[in-house]
């Protein structure tokens, strides 16, 4: 009866020692996996990783950004006319050209700028390109489209 | 000594489950965020629903639901509201049968955070023509009363060798350029309409960048 007891406690002593040991690898896997996976890479490493090797060329520091932050490419507008906003390199000339006519405007010194353009029933193709003065652009076209229906 | 043992094993018992619930959130608060994340879930869709419109050609069409290439070769998926009005080329009115494969559509409606549009109103319209316009910047080589030649601006640009700029009567140039003002080794953009001659195009409107 003594011999079965004892059996019995290691058992389950050993029983509750693996459940806490499992209870404890799941919560630091959990916590592990909850991290930022942020891996600086190696210094002075030799050789570069596949990832490396396979990720696209860094565009030249010669690149000017454009953005269009206003209207959304695709929007759906009851206006015949709208702003266009957006930002680019400080100073750097735009050109727009839309459905109707084609307009120059300058972004400030932060590299904001807007422009008023007109839309035409239906769908309008907008090119917006920046230029600076080094001659590097950049290019976006976006789609407005206008209508007087109820949508 | 049994007494001992006896004892060890029920505090791992005890502790084991402790152990197990001690970095767990409570089930109560656990239905709390999971409904925090639903209203804000809730929220995101509400905000993200904008009514768009998407200009393409039909690649697929199946009951209720249609996929746009579009004209910069990006894929739309619409689904077609039950109450949609569809219009064909000629202005008249359609119906989901006149919709087919290859024909360029615009397609109006609401588009939710996925980009998925519900459309409301379909026309079908011509196939769009490509716009010849474009938009160049150089440096004033040459120029005569009917004509600029630029050289491009950036040294060693792998874009063009130069440009040809024909000026016409409808020439514009922006508020602060004139014609007379404009010299050799200008920097000046040109947005105009290419023609068929290649690195030619006819100014519609002339911009001078600065002066030397």
């Amino acid at each position: 009866m003594k011999k079965e007891v004892l059996l019995a406690i290691a058992i389950g002593f050993t029983l509750g020692l693996v459940i806490t040991f499992g209870i404890w690898t799941a919560n630091k896997s959990l916590k592990k996996a909850a991290a930022p996976q942020a891996t600086p890479a190696p210094t002075g490493s030799p050789l570069p990783t596949t990832a490396e090797t396979l990720s696209p060329t860094p565009p030249s520091s010669s690149a000017i950004s454009l953005t269009i932050t206003s209207p959304e490419d695709e929007s759906l507008l009851n206006k015949d006319s709208v702003t266009i906003s957006g930002k680019s390199a400080p100073l750097a000339m735009i050109s727009i050209i839309s459905e109707s006519r084609e307009q120059i405007v300058t972004a400030d010194a932060s590299g904001n700028f807007t422009a008023d353009i007109d839309l035409e029933g239906g769908y309008n193709i907008i090119s917006i390109t920046a230029f600076d003065a080094s001659g590097n652009s950049a290019s976006q076209t976006i789609t407005l489209s206008y209508t007087t229906a109820k949508v | 000594m049994k007494k001992i043992l006896i004892a060890t094993y029920t505090l791992i018992l005890l502790h084991s489950p402790a152990l197990a619930f001690a970095q767990s959130p409570t089930p109560s608060s656990i239905r709390d965020a999971v409904a925090q994340k639903v209203a804000e879930e809730i929220a995101q869709i509400k905000k993200d629903v904008k009514k768009k419109a998407y200009v393409g050609s039909i690649s697929t069409i199946s009951d209720g639901t249609l996929t746009l290439i579009t004209l910069q070769k990006a894929s739309r998926n619409v689904t077609i509201a039950p109450d949609a009005t569809i219009k064909l080329s000629s202005g008249t009115d359609g119906t989901s049968a006149d919709l087919k494969t290859g024909l360029y559509i615009l397609v109006m409606g609401d588009s939710d955070g996925s980009g998925t549009l519900t459309a409301k109103r379909l026309l079908i319209i011509s196939k769009p023509s490509a716009d010849n316009r474009q938009a160049i910047f150089g440096i004033v080589t040459k120029i005569t009363s009917s004509a600029i030649t630029l050289a491009p601006v950036k040294s060693g640009s792998t874009e063009s060798t130069g440009w040809t700029v024909k000026l016409s009567s409808t020439t514009k140039y922006t508020p602060k350029t004139k014609f007379a003002d404009i010299d050799l080794k200008d920097k000046i953009i040109v947005i105009g309409a290419a023609s068929t001659t290649p690195n030619t195009l006819t100014a519609r409107l002339i911009h001078l960048v600065q002066s030397k």
